[in-house]
């Protein structure tokens, strides 16, 4: 039985392919703004890359925020929910996981797990930019910096300045401020990481970060952020493989699961 | 001679003859800011939001006919018939005042807290932009001279909060405000002292007000009147614990808004009719909800009509609230005055304890009964989960989350920590996590079977 | 109106109570003489005074002394009772009666108390019931009701176990070896000189006495004791149950309620707060509000229950008889009670 789960973020919309056992196949693209055009695009991506047709998917389940645009899933669950089965799935090695930070697009969570991965309690943070992936998009252009870069360049740092700014907009003229005197490049980004970070770490205080922490959701590919939070939290934080698909993944396991007990 | 006063009456056990009037007065006086002509414009959209709730609320299954009554009352027939009676009307703020004083004066007593989305922009020209949005919605009433504010005369405005304080204040440039000293410390006895002296100031200025005593047999029927207003209420609390919900919480607090301004007798007897109804739905199985749809308990701030938004979202999640914590719900009317000396200082004492000791406000110093009751609460009614509903910006009830989270750890109830406004924009991100909410409860008790 | 109310109850026993003690005369007769104290040997020679030796011999139904005010006073030819416990108390030490003499009747009294303590205050005691119903006319009529001023109030436990300890001091000082046995006679009726029933029951038999002597220091002493005693009775028309808070009988029985088998409890949690149990408890009890400790069994209960009956929250109060919940609060819509009708 293979099952499928589709995660229409406000940035990225991303499709997984499950069989119960391993991950078929994978595909993202842009929401832009059409977020029902681009779930379309990216299952048929999925299912045309992995030689799999459309009558072969049992199941398909949407998340994220966007998940009510698709009309052909067979439910929808909330991106919280995906993102606990996903990372308790994907598992790390030092255990069951824990705290689940998601840092996305357009917003940023902390999940509780408890044992056998039911969720505890979660925290999200869905008002306002301030330690999110569009934070850092806005900062990177700013210093003429690729989003990918942004990461090992804020790791050259050996003196990271703070930027006091939460918000974007004021953030932004901080740096210029800055770049204006002069200050180094890398000094700033790492800065930057200690700022969002900090916005992230609030939210796993009020919940209470229990070990093994797993980071996911696109801004998890950033390392200069993972180092920022394990210096903040005073823990290790394990970042998997095809992190920014785990939402996805949890979504399509949630149909497998749905759709075992539906054929009992 | 000063001793003989003192011994008397300590031996007469009567309340100092210090008067006082509670009236608020301004010496920086100035112009009440208004926009008169756009009266009829709000009017309007007020009526438009309480026909959208009503709209939805009538679809639902099940619904008891008897809420026809309060239907008819939200929708405006109250103000003609106030217009008509000729009697004095007196708004008030909180659940602090006392309507047995203002039925016995023969005053029309009208709780003004509002639940507008649509009033608060004229009021941000004179309270500041952070500023707890029911303040600022009742405010914008009296700026846009809407009803039912318009119709009241005076406004008594206890120091509860911080906000209503200080909007008192400005309130007083459009019309009488009388302020009542509310202690912070509600469990001292020095403070049901103060709180005694501020009801017998209080029933004066009341007196001069309406222009007749307040006699002893006056207040005697209308504590009776007002004692079977909550005996009928009660009775209606008792058979919301029915294990198939037999009326939604958006009814429920319907009834009970309706409460704020209606004719205590007549809302009584609608109240009774409600309950006969319900309690043969109850027999014959007839119920709002499914039998096994999770029971929430929603307490925190305040969810006045219209603002029904999170009700909303978790009607759409396909959650039912089975009890709130409110002091616009159940916690309204909840306390009966019980009367043991018929005399005038025995019932102005039972009067002034009841408004006083049991309150579960957050404004006072230490609100440890409202934890007590909580766990109650959902002893009581067998809540799945508890919804703590913030105003942004109410900092009594921000504050007060911390120890809620820390007891409903240890009964091992989840509660999901909900900070919104009266504005629409946040209607999304509310539904992703009532609705994880909601799957984390339902885990949990597959979890548990 | 409901009829069997919780009050109701305990007024309809108050009233048989009440009948049985003052007026037994009237309903049983036995054929007992008894002259004096049989149970205690008087010394021929002592000279009490003349209001103390009743006229006539009298003869009682139960040869027993109730925890309460069953005073011996009453009445002349037939009563239900020999007399009071604390009387009982205060003449057995005095005349150093023999312990088979007292130990029965200790046992008896111990017994009734560990039970019931201060029930016997709220229920049966006739001192009690006349308190309450002056203080129930004073309602009708429209008074004002006093309250005990504060400053007051907090003497008077010290007051009250100071005075039963006076009592039995005075008793204890004639039988020590320290020449005070002169005052046999006199300390042996500390108890009855002070108390108020003397006067207050026999006017229900129709005996109007106002026996106080003066003739030596002693008895000096206790007439002044005696009469201001009796004022403070008599004030029950204005407060409630003024005497019971200093009464000895209740003193004795306070000590007991703390262990009684029937007792009141308590869940926190369930309390919002209210008020009224305090408000209404005619002991100004102002424990039972309270939320912590456990305080709610205190010495001044007198197991009238009326903040069980009257507490608006279902479970919060429980009336407990050995361990067994017998009566439970519970919310009740206002219904004019048979006592308590305004009506003029």
């Amino acid at each position: 039985m293979i099952t499928a789960g589709i995660d229409v973020g406000s940035v990225t919309t991303k499709c997984v392919l499950f069989d119960g056992k391993k991950v078929l196949g994978k595909a993202l693209t842009q929401t832009k703004a059409d977020p029902n055009l681009a779930a379309e695009f990216v299952y048929k991506k999925a299912l045309e890359e992995n030689k799999i047709s459309k009558e072969k998917i049992s199941f398909i389940v949407s998340t994220g925020y966007g998940r009510r645009a698709i009309d052909y899933g067979n439910t929808s669950v909330t991106e919280i929910m995906a993102n606990a089965t996903g990372a308790y799935w994907v598992g790390c090695p030092k255990g069951e996981i824990k705290t689940i930070i998601d840092l996305g697009g357009q917003d940023s969570k902390v999940i509780a797990l408890e044992k056998g991965g039911h969720i505890r309690n979660f925290v999200m943070n869905d008002k306002c930019s301030a330690g999110t992936g569009r934070f850092l998009e806005n900062m990177a252009n700013v210093l003429g910096v690729s989003l990918e870069e942004l990461g090992s360049f804020s790791l050259k740092s050996k003196n990271p300045i703070a930027i006091n700014s939460t918000c974007t907009v004021f953030a932004e003229s901080e740096i210029i401020s800055l770049i204006s005197k002069r200050a180094k490049k890398e000094d700033i980004i790492a800065g930057l990481h200690i700022s969002i970070s900090k916005k992230i770490v609030h939210m796993a205080r009020e919940l209470g970060v229990r070990e093994p922490v797993f980071f996911d959701g696109g801004g998890s590919k950033n390392i200069g952020i993972k180092k920022a939070l394990e210096n903040a939290l005073g823990v290790e934080i394990y970042v998997p493989e095809n992190s920014q698909f785990i939402i996805a993944l949890g979504a399509a396991i949630v149909a497998f699961k749905l759709a075992t007990k539906q054929q009992k | 001679m000063q001793v003989l006063n003192n011994v008397k009456r300590a031996l007469l056990g009567d309340v100092t003859q210090e008067k006082e009037n509670p009236i608020l007065e301004r010496r920086y006086e100035e112009e009440p800011y208004s926009e008169p002509g756009k009266t009829e414009e709000f009017r309007k959209k007020i009526l438009n939001a309480s026909m959208q709730n009503l709209k939805s609320m009538q679809s639902k299954k099940n619904r008891p006919k008897a809420m026809a009554y309060f239907d008819k009352i939200v929708t405006g027939s109250r103000e003609e018939e106030i217009k008509k009676s000729g009697k004095k009307v007196l708004g008030y703020f909180c659940s602090f005042i006392p309507e047995e004083i203002l039925y016995a004066a023969d005053v029309i007593p009208i709780r003004l807290c509002a639940g507008s989305f649509d009033t608060m922009d004229v009021a941000e020209g004179i309270l500041p932009r952070d500023v707890c949005p029911m303040v600022k919605s009742s405010f914008g009433f009296k700026v846009l001279g809407l009803p039912l504010m318009e119709l009241c005369e005076i406004a008594v405005v206890p120091t509860s909060c911080d906000a209503k304080k200080k909007m008192g204040y400005y309130l007083a440039d459009y019309m009488p405000v009388w302020m009542l000293h509310l202690p912070h410390k509600k469990d001292s006895d020095k403070s049901v002292k103060l709180w005694l002296e501020e009801m017998y100031d209080f029933k004066d200025a009341v007196e001069k007000f309406a222009g007749k005593k307040i006699s002893k047999k006056a207040l005697e029927d209308s504590t009776k009147l007002l004692r079977k207003r909550t005996d009928a209420f009660r009775r209606f609390l008792e058979l919301r614990k029915a294990k198939l919900i037999p009326i939604s919480e958006k009814d429920f607090l319907l009834v009970v808004y309706v409460s704020f301004f209606d004719d205590a007798e007549r809302w009584t007897k609608n109240v009774s009719l409600l309950c006969d109804e319900i309690e043969k739905n109850i027999e014959r199985g007839i119920g709002v909800h499914s039998k096994d749809t999770i029971r929430l308990l929603l307490t925190g701030s305040a969810t006045i009509w219209p603002n029904f938004k999170i009700l909303d979202i978790i009607e759409k999640a396909g959650m039912a609230i089975a009890v709130d914590q409110s002091c616009v719900g159940t916690w309204h009317l909840y306390e009966p005055v019980e009367v043991e000396e018929y005399s005038l200082p025995g019932l102005m004492q039972a009067i002034a304890e009841r408004y006083l000791s049991p309150s579960i406000c957050p404004c006072f110093t230490v609100n440890d009964d409202r934890f007590d009751n909580l766990t109650e609460l959902i002893k009581a009614y067998e809540v799945d989960g508890v919804i703590y509903h913030i105003l942004r910006l109410c900092q009594l009830f921000d504050m007060e989350a911390e120890t809620v989270k820390k007891i409903l750890e240890k009964e091992n109830i989840p509660m999901l920590k909900v900070v919104t406004d009266y504005s629409k924009e946040d209607v999304g991100q509310l539904s992703t996590r009532i609705e994880a909410f909601k799957e984390m409860i339902l885990i949990r008790e597959e979890g548990e079977k | 109106m409901k009829l069997f109310t919780l009050s109701n109850t305990r007024r309809a026993v108050q009233i048989i109570a009440f009948f049985l003690l003052v007026y037994t005369s009237i309903f049983l007769t036995t054929g007992i003489d008894i002259e004096g104290l049989p149970f205690v040997s008087v010394p021929k020679d002592v000279v009490r005074p003349e209001w103390y030796a009743p006229e006539k011999g009298y003869t009682e139904v139960f040869d027993t002394y109730l925890p309460i005010k069953s005073c011996r006073f009453i009445a002349d030819e037939n009563r239900a009772f020999r007399a009071c416990f604390m009387h009982f108390a205060n003449e057995s030490i005095v005349w150093n009666s023999p312990p088979e003499e007292w130990i029965p009747h200790l046992l008896l009294f111990l017994f009734a108390a560990l039970i019931f303590a201060r029930a016997w205050c709220g229920w049966i005691c006739p001192l009690g019931f006349i308190s309450e119903s002056a203080f129930w006319i004073r309602k009708k009529l429209g008074f004002k009701e006093r309250k005990i001023p504060e400053k007051i109030k907090q003497y008077i436990p010290a007051f009250k176990y100071g005075f039963l300890s006076f009592v039995f001091l005075l008793s204890l000082l004639v039988i020590l070896p320290i020449g005070l046995s002169a005052f046999q006679g006199e300390f042996s009726i500390v108890n009855c000189a002070t108390c108020p029933a003397r006067t207050i029951f026999p006017l229900f038999a129709g005996k109007f006495s106002l026996d106080f002597s003066f003739s030596n220091p002693v008895y000096f002493l206790f007439s002044i004791i005696g009469i201001a005693f009796l004022l403070v009775f008599i004030s029950s028309f204005f407060f409630s149950r003024p005497w019971c808070r200093i009464c000895p009988s209740g003193a004795l029985l306070s000590l007991l309620n703390p262990v009684s088998f029937l007792r009141k409890e308590k869940e926190k949690e369930k309390c919002t707060s209210c008020g009224i149990c305090e408000r209404i408890c005619p002991m100004d009890n102002t424990t039972i509000q309270e939320k912590k400790g456990d305080s709610i069994n205190t010495g001044n209960c007198i197991r009238c229950f009326r903040c069980v009956e009257h507490c608006p929250e279902e479970d919060c109060l429980k009336v407990k008889f050995f361990g067994k919940t017998i009566y439970k609060s519970k919310y009740k819509e206002k219904t004019e009670s048979l006592l308590d009708s305004t009506k003029k």
